[in-house]
């Protein structure tokens, strides 16, 4: 099981992502981060929410709101170009760290 | 019988009592409850079981609360500036207004109340309007994209609610003083509209923010155009009042809106231009 500071540290570059790809809503991108890690990381429901909302503050995604069968509403997140910005830098920060570790943990085993 | 619209009704009312106060939050996580209830009915619980366990999967209203109170806001350096250069200019201007009524003895106090609280209403206006300036011109040099939005964003609301406090006790004074000294409590002066047409703009400026979702762009678009609004409401009006101001009070009012248009267009391209690259 992934700790609590991993999750929560991967938790941007992950909605970066998949927004990446294209528009999607909170539920959504917590059922797609699911299915992608093997039922592994699983978000709590109430902490994307303030996460998806600092984003949208700081810039990196934006937010509209689309109506969907019965009337009801959805909101739609984007990524906006500071965000690609944002995912491209912390993409360059987790390779660092997983190439570090990658020769670390190779160095051991030869 | 369960009813599930009852009993979301219900959870909306416990989380605005716990502090949820946002229609955009709340709609938000309503919208997912009811996802995830879909996903629990289509899996076999019944509905009422479903709401129980996606109710417990979002968490309470207070851990909800929690949860969007560690986002937390960072400083932006001219935010906390503008916020006392304002403090610094109403202590200073009261105290200056205030020795004129002790000294002069000209003024009454109705009237230096509504000296002070006017122009500290209009000041905030234009503090407000200055982090517009500024953000347009970090945006130029630099990349906006940091935690610094939620601070402007945050610090123009609260100008915002400064300054509509102030111009609503203003406008008390004025007419308590006007009662007073003319007879009625509105006698319809230039001067009297100003005000009027500066708290109907805040008045909007704040419906607006209570039921939409501030970006940093338009937050830039209202605080100096928030300027523009109030330097007519203050100096146009003085003018149309006074009508003896000089050419140079002219060119300068003309050049003080001149240089609020160049700023909203130059702000306006930067995000026009950031969206398109998009």
């Amino acid at each position: 099981m992934l700790t609590k500071e991993l999750i929560a540290a991967s938790t941007e570059p992950l909605i970066l992502s998949l927004l990446s790809k294209g528009e999607s809503y909170g539920y959504a991108l917590i059922q797609e981060v699911k299915r992608l890690s093997g039922d592994k990381i699983e978000w709590t429901d109430g902490m994307l929410y303030p996460v998806l909302h600092r984003m949208e503050d700081n810039g990196w995604i934006k937010s509209r709101w689309v109506e969907v069968e019965n009337g009801r509403k959805r909101k739609y997140y984007s990524i906006k170009k500071d965000g690609q910005k944002a995912l491209k830098q912390k993409r360059e920060q987790w390779d660092l760290i997983s190439s570090v570790l990658n020769r670390l943990w190779k160095e051991q085993y030869v | 019988m369960f009813d599930l619209d009852h009993a979301i009704s219900d959870w909306r009312q416990q989380a605005l009592s716990a502090g949820i106060k946002a229609p955009d939050v709340l709609n938000e996580l309503e919208s997912h409850l009811r996802d995830e209830i879909d996903a629990f009915c289509s899996s076999g619980l019944s509905e009422a079981q479903a709401f129980e366990t996606a109710i417990a999967r979002l968490g309470t209203a207070d851990t909800m609360r929690e949860e969007f109170k560690k986002v937390r806001r960072e400083q932006w350096l001219p935010a906390t500036i503008a916020l006392y250069v304002w403090i610094g200019t109403v202590v200073l201007l009261t105290a200056i207004e205030f020795a004129n009524v002790a000294i002069s003895g000209r003024k009454s106090y109705l009237l230096f109340a509504h000296i002070v609280t006017l122009t500290a209403g209009y000041f905030a206006v234009f503090a407000a309007g200055s982090l517009g300036i500024c953000y347009v011109c970090q945006r130029l040099f630099q990349n906006f994209s940091n935690p610094h939005r939620p601070a402007f964003v945050h610090t123009f609301i609260l100008f915002m609610r400064i300054s509509t406090i102030l111009i609503i006790v203003c406008y008390l004074f004025g007419m308590l003083w006007s009662k007073q000294n003319r007879g009625a409590f509105f006698t319809g002066d230039d001067r009297e509209i100003g005000p009027l047409f500066a708290l109907t703009w805040l008045v909007l400026m704040l419906f607006i923010q209570r039921f939409s979702h501030m970006t940093a762009h338009m937050t830039m678009l209202l605080a100096i155009a928030g300027n523009i609004v109030v330097g007519l409401a203050w100096f146009g009006t003085l003018m149309i009042a006074a009508r003896s101001f000089g050419l140079q009070d002219h060119l300068f009012f003309a050049m003080f809106i001149g240089v609020h248009i160049a700023f909203l267009l130059i702000g306006n391209l930067l995000q026009r231009s950031s969206s398109a690259e998009c």
